[in-house]
């Protein structure tokens, strides 16, 4: 036993004296480190996907930022939602989760193009090809993001914080606030020409590739925000007709037409077949797993029991008739009582005993029309998951329409109405309207309204930079049906919204989240007003 | 900030390499024994029952012999004649045989596991007289002198009854009567009387010329001598210079239906909070030693055994120490989590006859208090007037003459998915052994059923526990240990789809099944009216579809080699352990097609899981006692590695859904999920070491210091030492202190540092880029997979350090039946591991870095008695434990307005914390309310400088104070209103005995808890879309019930009631708690030697609160969105030995 007992300790002497710092040292598996990084197009890729990945999130396009939008006189909240009401009322803090959210994750969008621009310059083992689309993807997506970012919190005197690899002291200090929001938009302007410069066009993608960034978006978003800029600097509106027409030339953009009539045409635009038509110039890329829910969030609350529908946000009356009689674009972008729909392989006539106005959004209602026997199971468009209601329709964030109507703005804004109307009239004839010979600012308004209602082109932000602050406060009305469930019910014309205080003194940005700021240590103001 | 990271790898390399051998020369030079002492007390220590009746001591003996197989050994000169009576259950083989032996003057000394017999020393004349007293033995001694006599306690002199008067030698005594006295007739006047009762000293008197005898008996210290672990070693009791605490009545805690150490514990030890997350049967309770320091994880570390993190029995449980100051935690260094360590000592084989033995118990659950959702009636009432005030149109879907189907109730959904249910342990132990080979066979079975339906947690395991003896010197012990675990919860901290939440959320209206047998939904498939309910999922829905496959396996070995004695003095001991487990999961999701929030989509998923630990450690322990002079030494190695590998995958698109069909091979959708597999190790050095001296039982001092390398550190940042010192004096040993009724007076304290190292993750030092996935690239949007970089990385990085002073004081006065132990503690949480969240804004659009930063300061009070004695034949005990706790966020940062925020929300509305200097850590940070407005027009007078200070305020809306006076309501106007962490435990214990009856009593409470009961927000809120509503708002204000604090029910909320974060939702979550009753009654006379005790127990019987939710105990940080209630339970038990 003696010996057994020597041995032990001479074991043991020589196990501990073998133990060295190194024999700690485990490496890891799995996701690379980020030693090993950009070292092939394969990681450009990956991270080139993860600046996309909050562009299906319900924070971002997928419902949140909507709520800034739902406070136009096109929309309300069709359900009580005391939050959001209190957002349309702008009764808020600023802390509310509902725009609070978007905040982060647009920022949170905006810091992954960001490691793009930092990596991607130095990456090796890529073309000088993959490299350029790589870096175009990343300026076109920073600008974007910090297009969002920008009109929504930013004001006339006091810009949102932004920062850049290229800055020296990048990532040493908390992403300055810019002085003024035009500042930002200088640097939105930089950074979508940079990435017109280096995308490719949209035609040159194949399918695998359709959803990312290409030259016309830039463009696109470049007239988009020289036209926001231009409310506070007007000699922007001069730069937009070229632009325009670079997207027409050179991006290949066109309406659809040609589809058998004017609510065709127009029909057309909001289906999945479309989803990468001559309109399009940028969209939350959607399927059956992930993208936008905005179709979900925007349908029947329930969806008559079928599918969850939200039941959000619903037209009113005042944009019912906004329409000019025989604007066919009415009946694709509003459901009103009696209106025939097919739904789930089924033919159905609306009616709602939910909705607040009696009217619901029509222009996302393509996905639920698949499917038999009303049965949401047999439906391969949509996702089957009501926590997640994406379908397989793209969400339009924006559409050629759009472009022609504000290089039709700008024209007039620069006193060439008739000029304006070449673009004007384009978007009237493809649904059928008489043309405009010289038309006014009145008949710009009146055309964005309804050809892009409903949209996230944003009804609000257009009210306010045109100044049209008594739309804001004005009542809003809905159709009160004496049988909810009855299709052929007649109604009255309620007021549904009561009279709202926007003050321009104060409302025109939305408030920081308090938290944000504290965060900061007092670096970060509140935004004018609140 | 405070940096103390060694960065001298080479250096302690070297330092190891030499550091090692010379700890091995120097343990290789020595005396003493501490295997030996510690085999010694293990046979004193092992619990037999004997029933003996009037037998001589031989045969008394012989029958212990046989049945513990310990052998005994005499000379001659000891006579074992002497007739006896005895009936002991259960008890410590040192106490029976100090009944049976000393009152026959004999004593006992264990060598080489035998136990050696030899007459007490006496002085030289009785000494000589022995040998004549051997030819006598069995010989009638005349009775000449009657001796009468009152026995005394020798401190306060009051009578003792029922002290046993022995003859020694003879078979003859008596006791004494209630007065204390006795009277006996002696042979003559050398004859001795031998005077004993328990726990007192045993007393010799020399009956002399004096007949009437007055005597004294001193109280036995033996309750000091008791022997306490402490890491890596055990130390007497009363030598204890650390805040180190054991749970008291752990036989009493054993029997109560409590399935985890942390519910032993709770209210047991003076600073140590246990709050119970709630009811859910398969969530352990929250454990924190002396306040929460760390801004992370920070958990308590558990060693079984010598084992950290080592799976066991509960049932088997035999003591839990607390190492409470820093001092005796620092030997466990940085992974004692800074949060202290608890040790377990758990049953081991014993030598004996072999014995089965049965302890069993099966409750009762139930909840105690439930709330309930408004009838249908009163929903559309409530629906109707919430539009109506909000001055929109009710909904049609609410008008009985067009909807008529949501008027009628059909479901009671808080009665559907709460039951009672059923609580049970059966555990099974086979024990035999000889002095050489011991084995402890067990089974245990146990079911906690939650009190909502199908949660459980069921437990199944095996153990086989071994210790051989293979000489004198070196003894091996087996630990075997299987484990198997199933178990189903449930949600209920969602404020979306949180299971009480959704049966409140749900009308009752719905029909819980559709006729088809299908879970119901919020109403009828077809009808026109679904939109006036909420997004509500059926509850039951939630809590019966969850049928998982659960099971988890647990295997532990451990093989511990103890080598004594290899030089005098220097015990070796090499303890290797290895647990496995293994986990698999597979879970079917079915279709959730009921309107509400419908999912048509089922899915398949399994995740296979394996984790490792190995720990190996070696320790050299030396002792050894020069005069007045004793010194210890423990030098220490531990290496240990663990790592787990998992893998999972899911598919969707089931045609058929039944069990048969719920695999792949029937799914048709598998690129919507993706398989993910991971694999990780992680491992760690440690050095350990420890001095102790104490000289002539009145000074001890010990220091440890423990150095620990862990790998998931960068390099460079590995390795970090924790010192530990304390002293103590002991003033009652000193020769001037002479103080009657005190036994024990001794001071302490102690200074440590331990580390917390589970706030870093593993391989930091090695940071990796996080994976994503896209939908927006490519037609048709399929998922694409990206990396990014998600949070700054900072190389700095160090550890989180708890340094405690403690200083305490132990008393034990009046026979050491009233004991005090107090202590102050001051524990100073620096270096806190948190991501940075100062200077830190959503702006840079990744996560911020890991920092160090900050002090968290707790200090407190802790104050134990405990009170023993007896009163005829009622023995009882009285046990109490009161504690204070302050903590205080001590410093963030150089900027003095720095703050935490926590982003910890209810349904994205309310965000009710913050921590800043000088308020406790998790603080309440919120906007005072003053009631609600009675009129518009009080609500209008509400003003400030700038006028109205609530603009949309009217009559029922509640007044919020502008405690900045600035006019308006906002972030400034915000207070710190507590938290949530209980700044006073307290806990009682009464267990008394009665003939063959026992009893216990055990009440526990808190103090200074601060609630916030969000379920509040979402059930007493007329803006919430479509759900039903708590009951209780049927007592909202209203101009006829002005009485309310509920603000008006209304669909809009222009005045924030709900939205703000103000105090109305902030309670008092103080509670007393009738935590356990307990009657036992004990069969002694069965035939065959059966032991029997039957026991009733009622847990959580009665709860005194104020708060106004399910219970108050609702574990985190306070936040209660209707979580799952802890409940009620009332249990029968068994304990049946053969």
């Amino acid at each position: 036993m003696k010996n057994t007992t020597k041995y032990l300790l001479v074991g043991l002497v020589f196990f501990l004296s073998a133990c060295n710092e190194e024999w700690v040292d485990t490496k890891p598996n799995g996701e690379p480190t980020t030693a090993f990084f950009w070292k092939s197009e394969d990681d450009l890729n990956r991270a080139v996907a993860a600046m996309y990945q909050r562009m299906g999130s319900e924070n971002t396009w997928g419902r949140n930022l909507f709520w800034m939008q739902n406070a136009s006189d096109d929309v309300v909240t069709g359900r009580v939602r005391s939050e959001s009401d209190n957002i349309k009322n702008f009764n808020i803090t600023g802390r509310e989760g509902s725009i609070a959210n978007c905040w982060n994750d647009v920022y949170w969008m905006m810091n992954k193009a960001n490691q793009v621009l930092e990596g991607a310059p130095t990456a090796t083992g890529v073309s000088e090809a993959a490299r350029n689309r790589a870096l175009g993807e990343a300026y076109f997506i920073r600008a974007f993001s910090h297009f969002w970012l920008a009109y929504s919190w930013g004001h006339k005197n006091q810009g949102v914080p932004f920062d850049g690899p290229e800055n020296p002291e990048y990532g040493k200090r908390l992403p300055p606030q810019l002085p003024s929001v035009t500042d930002n938009y200088a640097l939105i302007i930089k950074d979508l020409e940079k990435a017109a410069e280096l995308l490719p066009l949209f035609g040159t993608y194949g399918p695998a590739d359709q959803g990312r960034a290409h030259k016309a978006a830039a463009l696109g978003y470049m007239v988009k925000t020289y036209a926001y800029w231009a409310q506070y600097d007007p000699a922007k509106w001069g730069l937009i007709p070229a632009l325009a027409d670079r997207i027409k030339s050179e991006g290949n953009r066109a309406l659809i037409t040609g589809r058998g009539g004017p609510q065709a045409n127009y029909q057309a635009v909001f289906t999945i077949a479309s989803n990468w038509s001559s309109e399009y110039i940028w969209s939350a890329n959607s399927g059956t797993q992930g993208g936008s829910i905005f179709p979900g969030v925007s349908l029947e609350n329930k969806g008559w029991g079928i599918f969850n529908g939200w039941g959000y946000f619903q037209p009113t009356e005042e944009l019912y008739e906004a329409y000019e009689k025989n604007d066919p674009r009415r009946e694709v972008t509003i459901l009103k009582f009696g209106d025939k729909f097919t739904y789930f392989g089924v033919e159905r006539a609306y009616y709602s005993t939910n909705s607040l106005s009696g009217f619901q959004m029509r222009k996302y209602m393509e996905p639920y029309s698949y499917g038999k026997s009303e049965n949401a199971g047999s439906n391969p468009m949509i996702n089957q998951n009501g926590d997640g209601p994406s379908t397989r329709l793209n969400l339009p964030l924006m559409r050629y329409a759009e472009i022609l109507l504000f290089k039709a703005e700008s024209l007039i804004k620069q006193g060439k109405n008739t000029e304006a109307a070449i673009p004007l009239n384009e978007v009237r004839a493809r649904v059928g309207l008489e043309p405009i010979a010289s038309p006014t600012m009145d008949d710009l308004k009146h055309e964005r309204r309804v050809e892009l209602a409903c949209e996230w082109t944003d009804r609000l932000a257009d009210l306010k930079r045109w100044g049209d602050f008594d739309k804001i406060n004005a009542p809003l009305y809905g159709r009160i049906h004496t049988n909810k469930t009855d299709p052929a019910s007649p109604y009255e014309i309620k007021v549904i919204w009561p009279a709202r205080s926007f003050d321009p003194a104060k409302h025109m940005a939305w408030p920081i989240n308090p938290d944000e700021i504290s965060r900061s240590n007092g670096v970060y103001k509140q935004t004018p007003g609140w | 900030m405070q940096k103390s990271v060694s960065n001298k790898p080479r250096i302690w390399r070297l330092y190891m390499r030499i550091g090692v051998l010379q700890w091995i020369i120097l343990a290789l030079v020595a005396t003493v024994t501490y295997a030996a002492d510690v085999m010694a007390q293990s046979i004193l220590n092992r619990e037999i029952s004997v029933h003996l009746s009037d037998i001589t001591l031989k045969k008394a003996l012989y029958k212990i012999q046989k049945e513990t197989e310990v052998k005994f050994v005499y000379s001659s000169k000891v006579s074992l004649d002497d007739r006896v009576s005895l009936n002991a259950d259960d008890t410590k083989l040192f106490r029976v045989l100090d009944e049976l032996l000393r009152p026959h003057g004999i004593t006992y000394s264990i060598v080489d596991e035998q136990i050696i017999l030899a007459n007490a020393r006496v002085d030289k004349r009785q000494a000589a007289a022995s040998s004549s007293e051997q030819g006598i033995k069995d010989e009638v001694v005349p009775e000449d002198i009657m001796v009468n006599g009152t026995v005394y306690t020798s401190e306060d002199e009051t009578a003792l009854p029922g002290v046993s008067v022995v003859l020694k030698g003879a078979g003859r005594g008596t006791t004494t009567n209630v007065n204390g006295t006795f009277s006996l007739g002696v042979p003559d006047a050398q004859s001795v009387l031998v005077f004993s009762f328990v726990g007192y000293e045993t007393q010799e008197i020399v009956v002399g010329n004096n007949t009437n005898l007055t005597v004294n008996l001193k109280v036995d210290n033996k309750l000091l001598e008791e022997v306490v672990v402490i890491g890596y070693g055990t130390v007497k009791k009363g030598d204890l210079s650390a805040a180190v605490s054991t749970v008291p009545d752990m036989a009493q805690i054993k029997n109560r239906p409590v399935l985890n150490v942390g519910g032993m514990i709770q209210g047991k030890v003076a600073g140590v909070t246990v709050v119970n997350n709630g009811g859910h049967p398969n969530q352990a309770p929250k454990v924190t030693i002396r306040g929460v320091g760390s801004r992370s994880d920070e958990s308590v570390l558990y060693v079984v055994d010598g084992v950290p993190n080592a799976p066991y029995n509960p049932a088997d449980v035999e003591s839990i120490t607390i190492l409470k100051d820093a001092a005796s935690a620092a030997i466990y260094g940085a992974f004692s989590g800074s949060a202290g360590v608890i040790l377990v000592t758990t049953r081991q084989a014993t030598a004996g006859k072999p014995s089965v033995e049965y302890v069993g118990f099966t409750g009762v659950k139930t909840a105690w208090k439930l709330p309930q959702s408004l009838t249908a009636q009163d929903e559309a009432r409530v629906a109707n007037l919430a539009y109506t005030n909000a001055g929109l149109r009710p909904l049609d879907g609410w008008d009985a003459t067009k909807n008529p189907y949501a008027q009628v109730n059909r479901t009671d959904w808080i009665g559907e998915i709460f039951r009672t249910g059923i609580i049970q342990r059966h555990n099974l132990s086979i024990n035999a052994g000889t002095g050489k080979f011991s084995t402890l066979l067990q089974a245990r079975y146990e079911k906690d059923e939650g009190t909502l339906v199908n949660t459980f947690s069921q437990n199944l395991s095996l153990r086989f526990n071994t210790n051989y003896q293979f000489t004198n010197k070196i003894r091996l012990r087996q630990e075997l240990f299987y484990n198997n675990n199933d178990n189903r919860g449930t949600s209920t901290e969602s404020g979306y789809s949180g299971t009480i939440l959704s049966a409140i959320y749900m009308p009752r209206s719905a029909a819980a099944y559709y006729e088809d047998g299908t879970f119901g939904g919020v109403g009828p498939r077809d009808s026109k009216y679904l939109g006036i309910h909420g997004d509500a999922i059926s509850p039951l829905g939630t809590l019966m579809r969850n049928q998982p496959y659960n099971k988890a396996n647990e295997i532990l070995s451990v093989t511990e080699l103890n080598i004594s004695d290899i030089v005098p003095g220097l015990s070796y001991l090499s303890r290797f352990s290895y647990k496995q487990s293994d986990r698999q999961y597979k879970s079917f999701s079915p279709k959730r097609t009921e309107p509400g929030k419908p999912d048509n989509q089922n899915s398949l998923y399994y995740e296979n899981n394996r984790y490792y630990q190995w720990i190996w450690e070696n320790t050299a322990n030396y002792s050894r006692v020069f005069g007045k002079h004793n010194l210890g030494g423990m030098v220490s190695m531990t290496a240990q590695e663990n790592g787990s590998r998992n893998f999972n995958a899911a598919a969707r698109g089931f045609e058929n859904e039944a069990d048969w069909a719920q695999f792949f091979v029937n799914a048709t959708i598998f690129d919507q999920n993706r398989p993910s597999s991971d694999e990780w190790h992680d491992r760690n050095l440690s050095y350990v070491g420890r001095l102790s001296y104490s000289f002539a039982d009145r000074y001890f001092l010990t220091g440890s210091y423990r150095y620990d390398i862990a790998g998931r550190l960068a390099m460079g940042y590995r390795g970090k030492g924790f010192p530990g010192v304390t002293a103590a004096w002991k003033l009652s040993s000193e020769p001037f202190f002479n103080v009657k009724g005190i036994d024990l007076l001794k001071v302490r304290a102690s200074w440590g540092r331990i580390g917390n190292i589970g706030s870093i993750g593993r391989y930091y030092g090695y940071p990796r880029l996080s994976g994503t996935e896209t939908y927006q690239i490519g037609d048709g949007a399929p998922r694409s997979n990206g990396y990014f970089v998600s949070s700054r990385f900072n190389t700095e990085l160090s550890w989180e350090t708890s340094q405690q002073t403690d200083i305490g004081l132990d008393l034990s006065i009046l026979k050491n039946r009233l004991t005090v132990t107090a202590d102050y503690f001051d524990k100073l949480t620096y270096d806190l591991i948190k991501r940075q969240d100062t200077d830190w804004t959503q702006t840079f659009g990744y996560d911020a870095p890991q920092i160090n930063q900050g002090k968290i300061r707790n200090t407190g009070f802790e104050f134990s008695t405990s009170w023993r004695d007896q009163v005829g034949q009622v023995a009882y005990e009285i046990g109490g434990n009161f504690a204070t706790l302050k903590n205080r966020v001590d410093y963030i940062d150089a900027n003095p307005n720095s703050v935490w925020t926590h982003g910890e929300a209810w349904r994205g509305v309310l965000v009710p914390y913050r921590s800043t200097v000088g308020q406790p850590y998790y603080s309440y940070w919120l906007i005072k309310s003053a009631g609600i407005f009675q009129t518009d027009a009080e609500a209008e007078a509400y003003t400030g400088a700038k006028g109205r200070i609530q603009p949309n305020a009217k009559a029922g809306d509640l007044k919020f104070v502008d405690e900045n006076g600035d006019g308006k309501i906002n972030d400034q106007d915000r207070v710190y209103m507590g938290n949530a962490f209980p700044k006073i435990t307290y806990g009682f214990t009464t267990n008394a005995t009665w003939k063959n009856f026992d009893a216990s009593l055990f009440l526990q409470g808190v103090g200074g808890v601060k609630l916030f009961n969000a379920f509040k927000q979402s059930t007493l809120n007329g803006t919430e879309q479509g759900y039903n509503r708590w009951d209780r708002i049927l007592d909202a204000w209203s101009p006829n019930n002005t009485g309310s604090d509920i603000p008006i029910i209304r669909a809009n909320d222009p005045n924030r009631n709900f939205q703000t974060n103000s105090d109305w939702y902030l309670e008092n979550g103080d509670y007393v708690r009738l935590k356990n009753l307990m009657v036992g009654y004990t069969f002694n006379n069965l035939p065959g030697n059966v032991k029997l005790r039957v026991y009733f127990s009622g847990d959580n019987l009665l709860t005194f609160t104020k708060y106004s939710g399910m219970d108050p105990e609702v574990g985190g940080i306070g936040l209660d969105g209707g979580q799952y209630p802890v409940s009620r339970v009332f249990s029968l038990g068994v304990r049946l030995k053969l």
